[in-house]
């Protein structure tokens, strides 16, 4: 959160002082958010068939990164399909943690676990941004307007994101508190 | 603002995918709430069993008890009783085998009445839960075989009798478990009366074991029952023990007003 919170005041601050390109920022922030969420479902996960899959991706992303940048699309241009890999990937993992919920066998409420939470705030900001997102940079070319009208979209989910991560956090804290 | 072709096709996908979404984490919660409530009906039906199957075991150790104190007791008084009675001998060898036996026979009858208390359930509730521990911590004190301590800290506290009784089961489990497995000279029970939290703890300086290795075959019906017991009364069990590093049972029972009984924790 806090490594988001500095690269989106970065670029806002260079788009507003008409700095120069804000890709680069986003390209290297989102090689380093996927691998973190991806981080984050590694320690809640205990299969190792589910471990694998996020190492894989971790792989993945190693070698996209390199590929991307020195041979699809450059530093300043934005990559959209690890964006769009990224976003699969992420809910996909999401999915996973679902049916790893509905699998386990004792009782429990999903809502009072804080994990679900998170999970449930990257499965819909991924999931409905995903269309966008895949086809960005097509979208950049065509249609501009467009594009900054339908931020207004991305933003509702944002806040949809941060409020289920808020809720993690606040019943994390109660938890805590019961346990002293 | 026109919208494009493309751009609409985004609009209606982001929507599509978000009633996609919500469909899925619909059908999740309610599916996983189905599930909650079937493991909760499973639990309390289990719950039912694991009281009926104490019941009955009650009633069977009280039909026991009842049976050594009135008739084999009667049987081995009435004995001593004829002993007693016999005319003077004067053959000293004769004399001697005579008291001997009268020895014997008193002994049974002491060591059959504290086996009838310590099966009948009842002594819990005359007694109480710490004084009937102390006696079957004395009763294995007198083989000779163990040195025994009974610990209490903490302001004690009347608990629901039928919870009283579950935790003395245990203690009895735990003790048998020692006498058969352990090799363990020394026996200690703590019973830790906080506020909120009850603790019984057991500990014993035997051989121990590893209870990640065992296998289910070999945890035997005493472990498990214990367990079991232990869930019915809303306790946590606990094993802590290693290969020479003796064993200790814990059992933790958090908010015991003494007024909760076994009954109320089973939800119909």
């Amino acid at each position: 959160m806090i490594v988001t919170f500095l690269n989106e005041s970065m670029c806002f601050y260079i788009k507003n002082k008409h700095l120069g390109n804000t890709y680069i920022f986003y390209n290297f922030y989102y090689y380093f958010r996927f691998p973190i969420i991806g981080w984050m479902f590694l320690n809640v996960f205990f299969n190792k068939i589910q471990k694998v899959i996020i190492y894989l991706f971790l792989l993945f992303s190693f070698v996209l990164f390199f590929v991307d940048n020195f041979y699809l699309y450059g530093f300043y241009s934005l990559h959209s399909n690890y964006q769009l890999l990224g976003g699969i990937f992420i809910i996909i993992i999401s999915l996973i943690h679902f049916y790893n919920i509905l699998k386990n066998t004792e009782k429990n409420n999903p809502l009072t676990t804080p994990f679900f939470w998170v999970a449930t705030g990257f499965f819909f900001y991924f999931l409905c941004t995903l269309p966008f997102f895949g086809i960005l940079n097509f979208l950049l070319k065509k249609d501009i307007i467009f594009v900054g009208a339908y931020l207004i979209i991305i933003k509702s989910f944002s806040i949809l994101l941060y409020s289920s991560i808020g809720i993690d956090f606040y019943i994390q804290w109660k938890y805590q508190k019961s346990e002293n | 603002m026109e919208i494009s072709e493309i751009g609409k096709l985004v609009i209606i996908l982001t929507g599509l995918f978000l009633l996609m979404g919500l469909f899925v984490l619909s059908f999740f919660l309610v599916y996983r709430k189905n599930q909650n409530a079937k493991e909760c009906q499973i639990e309390n039906l289990n719950q039912a069993l694991m009281q009926t199957q104490i019941e009955i075991q009650e009633q069977t150790l009280k039909t026991i008890a009842q049976e050594i104190h009135d008739n084999i007791g009667q049987v081995l008084s009435l004995a001593k009783l004829n002993l007693n009675t016999f005319p003077v001998i004067t053959d000293a060898a004769i004399q001697t085998k005579m008291d001997d036996t009268k020895q014997l026979i008193s002994k049974a009858i002491i060591d059959l009445r504290d086996l009838s208390r310590s099966l009948h359930g009842d002594k819990i509730n005359e007694l109480g839960l710490d004084q009937a521990i102390s006696a079957e911590l004395k009763f294995l004190q007198n083989t000779g075989q163990f040195t025994t301590k009974l610990l209490i800290t903490g302001n004690p506290y009347k608990m629901a009798s039928q919870k009283e009784m579950v935790l003395f089961r245990m203690v009895q489990e735990a003790m048998n478990n020692v006498i058969k497995h352990s090799k363990a000279k020394n026996i200690e029970v703590q019973l830790q009366y906080q506020q909120e939290v009850f603790q019984l703890t057991i500990t014993d300086n035997g051989i121990g074991f590893n209870p990640a290795k065992l296998q289910p075959a070999q945890t035997g019906i005493g472990l498990k029952s214990m367990q079991n017991r232990a869930a019915l009364i809303g306790g946590i069990f606990s094993v802590i023990s290693g290969a020479e590093k003796g064993t200790c049972i814990a059992i933790k029972i958090k908010n015991v007003p003494s007024a909760v009984g076994i009954l109320e924790n089973i939800q119909t």
